[in-house]
């Protein structure tokens, strides 16, 4: 893979100014809407996700069902087996015309308009947005406010131009004249082409929603009516078309339905019934409906078929973090993760990673806003591994590096590597951080940027000897992680103190091995099988209640990962690691829900702000950290603004990707600076690390904190940092 | 599917004031103006003050608006009004229509006949006899005078409380058209149309079309929650983009209520599927009733309790499997009942 591609790529998104400022307003004007809308739609989420598993996994036989049904209707039906075959057809029919046209992404896939007008036909867009950009020769800015880029002034310019008539920004003038300049286009025109959003195998109908009403005037004035859709909208009965083209407005755009709703079941006709009468209704009297199907068996085929439960109602892209930042960029003609993912199937792996396929910080933010539900980033996952397979000088280093860790002879190392760290950083006053002394800005580490540090001491030095408790409770196993055990072993310390004080007996293991996620997260599946089949091993002999984290990322391999990795296993690993991840637990939940917090005795004056990291808030954990603060006396907690986005460290990603990284650190930044607070509280170390150079970036003195060293404190008393 | 049908709309009936109430609010939030009209007369004058100032209007083929008198408003206020619905013109200057007609197939009607009905719609334009060319003619000028009308008028088939939903469903594409490109729309509808969700009103609406047509859906139906919108520019909320920028609906009582009030709610339920038309064609045939706007149960209750026609003589001994759960028995209780007023 040319990997300049990719930068360039990310380089020109991360320039475009304009359009990310208009990118991010209308992400965050319809992330908002949409949240609430879904909010206020439960089981609509679980019915849509149903209804596209039952259709994916039935789709040749619902395909046939579905064409028989629209044959019957007297649509045309055509299954194009790649884009060519689809632009074919459809430049047969529509080769030299005039083409109205409104918003398709399956029309985008295929590259319609361009192809078309290579044939001498003239198609205009008649979406609104999609119209001005079509003028100015933009591209879109967002999909659903295309031309949001451009003021109203630049709009006035824009239509002046077209209608010749001298314009200002009026944004309710404008529209009027745009209305009629396409009204024009749209009586004159002999072919409207629309895509779907649901094709309804039972009764042979097209489903289609809008705002502007072009869609309903592009398939009602033309005589002939091209629709462009992929196999995978095809859906069994009307309710459930009725569903997902409801989901799509609740997902996409934060409305309980959009404005219009059209089901067209064939061409419009009048009479029919007998010898008597009949003809062409108002609508097309030739309907054609061609069906792309490029990719989309492959991709069930190789296992992904979730892929295509996509709705393409863009509730992903309202809330991804890498979309913010860089736009159309991350993706390739479906945009975002899912357009990356598609892209693997649709063209190929290598085009895939072109697309982005390491630019998926991993976040789960998609998930949540998902119509359907869909696991983005574990199909990222899965593909990464398909690309490392091929690389074998890489694969036999990572399987050297993986056994070693495995045979616990990474402390030793480490030990080595505080050596060199001396030399190669000068630390920073607090000694949680360091700059490195040359820069290395290739591999993420400029020189400017805040680095962990390796402790003095690991944890397993700093508790060697330590007393365990007598009488207890409950007894838990403490798996740290490597970032707790190495850089911050004082929050393990502090969460040794928390627990023993309320009579729980912690078991913190030496030998414990990486959970493995950034081996995961890069694709190298087998090595983190390896691992976790190690910690399994080590954390189920110890016969403990719980097991306990303060890192939500190897909370989140423990709980979603190892089962997963582990389900072939034999010798009860697997039953093991199921046992072992119903049993797991963030510090917070495990405090609130278990454990209790009798023991906080000690007020710990401070006004805070709380950090979701990513990986709590994908394990539902978000309520409890807010009681445990709530638990400690004096802290007075300032909520900012989308606590729960993103910080940007997403592991690796911030050093293959470290400018995107903060830049999306420093929107997080901004807020957490908004709130005046001291601290920012967080339950994640990773969130630690990147929160700590983002507002070190930001020019902020606040510092950093763990959820756990305040509990400490409301144990022990004290200070604190 | 017939079970759920009868159901929801008995769970309609009985909910009817707080559905009107939830249809009223989510139809104003929408961006509709709401209209209520408590009879016929009450409809015309709301009518008449929205089309002040109107030069052409386009309207679609509904019997609520024979039931109010629409076309004979219109021409007292020197308001051209054209019709769209092929289906309508040709019936309506065929002989032997009298009774009124839901659902519109064209069937019986002898090729000769509807020539000629044709021909006289489209006056000096129809010198042909050629019977497709007299449909393209006949189609061309509706479109025409569709694209350059100021205000479209049309009936509803059923309004979901759920969303402030109007459904509009049709074979010839003209309600879509006179719904969307003029720039004004005006629906009005019986307050029995109402559903509950968008999911029941959809169901019921096909269901009609699968009785009345025989068919498995109409060629095209249209939701509509609210005037046409676009925030493109600058996040400007503006309404008329390519669709209407207002849209009124006038909801209309007319003696719907006063069923309720009675204890025949019950003949509420309708879903104007047709499945009762030949009883209900039989019976005003037989009773000499002429002026009845819907050939149903439903219909022939309210033109008996608006006094357009007075009380049967005959009911005969039909039964009728109706899909909205209406018991033929009750239809002709009702009847006697309101005989006796």
């Amino acid at each position: 893979m040319n990997n300049s591609v990719l930068k360039n790529k990310v380089r020109e998104g991360l320039d475009d100014e304009a359009s990310r400022l208009a990118r991010q307003i209308a992400m965050t004007v319809i992330g908002l809407s949409a949240r609430q809308a879904a909010a206020g739609c439960p089981g609509l989420k679980e019915k849509v996700r149903a209804i596209k598993e039952q259709s994916i996994a039935g789709l040749p036989a619902l395909m046939e069902r579905a064409t028989a049904s629209l044959k019957e209707n007297g649509c045309h039906v055509f299954v194009a087996s790649t884009s060519e075959e689809a632009v074919a057809y459809i430049g047969k029919i529509a080769g030299n015309k005039l083409i109205v046209k409104s918003k398709s992404n399956a029309g985008k896939e295929i590259e319609i308009v361009e192809r078309l007008e290579r044939l001498g036909a003239r198609v205009v867009e008649t979406d609104l947005g999609d119209r001005i950009n079509q003028l100015a020769g933009s591209g879109a800015s967002h999909p659903l406010a295309p031309a949001i880029h451009f003021t109203a002034e630049k709009v006035a310019e824009i239509l002046s131009r077209e209608t010749g008539r001298e314009m200002q920004g009026d944004a309710k003038e404008l529209v009027k004249a745009a209305r009629e300049s396409l009204r024009r286009y749209l009586e004159e025109a002999k072919v409207g082409l629309s895509g779907a959003n649901a094709v309804v195998a039972e009764t042979g109908s097209i489903i289609i929603t809008e705002n502007e009403g072009n869609i309903r005037a592009v398939t009602g004035l033309p005589e002939v009516l091209i629709v462009v859709t992929g196999v995978e909208k095809v859906v069994p009965t009307l309710d459930d078309g009725l569903a997902a083209v409801r989901a799509a407005a609740v997902y996409g755009t934060g409305q309980d339905i959009g404005t219009y709703v059209s089901v067209i079941s064939g061409p419009t006709r009048y009479g029919g019934q007998s010898d008597g009468l009949q003809g062409a209704g108002q609508g097309p009297s030739e309907v054609h409906v061609v069906f792309l199907a490029e990719g989309r068996y492959r991709a069930i085929k190789e296992g992904f078929a979730e892929a295509l439960y996509c709705l393409n109602c863009g509730g992903c892209l309202n809330v991804c973090p890498v979309y913010a930042e860089i736009g159309d960029r991350f993706g390739y003609k479906y945009l975002g993760g899912r357009g990356v993912v598609f892209t693997a199937f649709h063209e190929s792996l290598a085009r895939a990673e072109e697309a982005g396929l390491t630019l998926c910080i991993g976040c789960q933010k998609c998930m949540e806003a998902c119509a359907a539900g869909i696991n983005t980033p574990e199909m990222v996952r899965r593909l990464r591994a398909k690309t490392v397979d091929g690389q074998r000088p890489l694969k036999g280093i990572v399987r050297v590096a993986t056994a070693a860790v495995v045979e616990n002879r990474l402390p030793r190392w480490l030990k080595s590597a505080r050596a060199v760290q001396k030399a190669a950083t000068k630390r920073l006053p607090g000694g949680d951080f360091a700059l490195l002394r040359i820069g290395l800005p290739g591999l993420g580490l400029p020189a400017s940027r805040l680095l962990p540090q390796l402790a003095s001491r690991f944890l397993g030095e700093m508790i060697h000897g330590r007393p365990a408790v007598e009488k207890y409770r409950f007894k838990v196993n403490f798996f740290a992680g490597c970032l707790v055990r190495h850089v911050l072993p004082r929050l393990g310390v502090a969460l040794l103190d928390v627990l023993e004080a309320q009579a729980i007996r912690v078991v913190a293991q030496e030998e414990e091995a990486c959970c493995g996620l950034p081996l995961l997260a890069a694709g190298f599946r087998e090595e983190a099988a390896a691992l976790a089949r190690r910690n399994v091993e080590l954390l189920s002999r110890e016969g403990a209640d719980f097991t306990v984290l303060i890192c939500p990322a190897c909370a989140a391999m423990v709980k979603k990962e190892w089962p997963r990795l582990l389900e072939e296993e034999g010798d009860g690993l697997a039953e093991k690691s199921v046992a072992l991840a119903t049993a797991a637990m963030d510090i917070s939940q495990f405090l609130t829900e278990i454990a209790g917090m009798e023991s906080f005795r000690h007020s710990a004056e401070r006004r805070i702000t709380y950090h979701d990291p990513c990986h709590l808030i994908g394990l539902g954990v978000s309520e409890q950290p807010r009681r445990l603060l709530q638990a400690i006396g004096g802290l007075e907690l300032e909520e900012m603004k989308m606590a729960d986005g993103c910080c940007g460290f997403g592991g690796g990603f911030s050093f293959t990707h470290y400018e995107l990284a903060s830049r999306i650190g420093s929107k997080k930044a901004e807020t957490i600076v908004h709130t005046g607070a001291s601290h920012v509280v967080t339950g994640c170390p990773g969130c630690m690390i990147h929160l700590a150079d983002s507002l070190h970036r930001a020019g902020s003195r606040q510092r950093v904190a763990h959820i756990v060293e305040l509990a400490a404190l409301a144990v022990r008393g004290g200070e604190g940092r | 599917m017939r079970q759920d049908i009868a159901a929801a709309r008995m769970t309609v009936v009985h909910d009817l004031p707080d559905l009107l109430n939830e249809a009223g609010e989510k139809l104003t939030k929408n961006g509709c103006r709401v209209h209520l009209a408590a009879d016929a007369a009450g409809a015309r004058n709301v009518l008449a003050g929205l089309l002040q100032g109107e030069k052409l209007a386009v309207r679609s083929y509904s019997k609520t608006l024979q039931e109010i008198g629409f076309d004979e408003l219109a021409a007292g206020l020197n308001l051209k009004v054209f019709r769209t619905c092929v289906a309508e013109i040709v019936m309506d200057r065929l002989e032997n229509n009298r009774a009124g007609y839901p659902p519109l197939p064209l069937i019986n009607c002898a090729r000769e006949e509807t020539g000629r009905a044709l021909q006289e719609e489209l006056g000096a334009e129809g010198e042909t006899s050629d019977l497709a060319e007299l449909g393209r003619l006949l189609k061309d000028r509706i479109r025409e005078n569709i694209i350059g009308s100021g205000v479209g008028v049309t009936g509803v088939n059923g309004l979901a409380a759920e969303t402030g939903t109007l459904l509009l469903a049709e074979e010839e594409g003209n309600a879509r058209n006179v719904s969307n490109l003029p720039p004004r729309h005006i629906a009005v509808l019986g307050i029995e149309k109402v559903h509950g969700t968008v999911a029941e009103a959809l169901a019921a609406v096909c269901s009609a079309a699968a009785h009345g047509a025989g068919q498995k859906v109409p060629a095209c139906i249209s939701l509509i929650s609210g005037p046409s919108r676009t925030g493109d520019i600058g996040f400007r909320l503006v309404y008329g983009m390519h669709g209407p920028r207002e849209v009124h609906v006038v909801l209309l009582d007319n003696g719907r209520r006063f069923l309720l009030q009675q204890g025949f709610g019950d003949m509420l339920q309708c879903i104007d599927c047709g499945a009762c038309q030949d009883m209900c064609r039989r019976m005003a045939l037989e009773n000499g009733w002429a002026g009845l706007f819907s050939l149903t149960m439903k219909g022939i209750c309210l033109a008996l309790v608006q006094k357009r026609i007075g009380p049967p003589e005959k009911t005969g001994s039909d039964e009728v499997a109706c899909p909205a759960g209406i018991e033929t028995g009750r239809f002709k209780q009702a009847l006697l009942e309101f005989s006796r007023l």
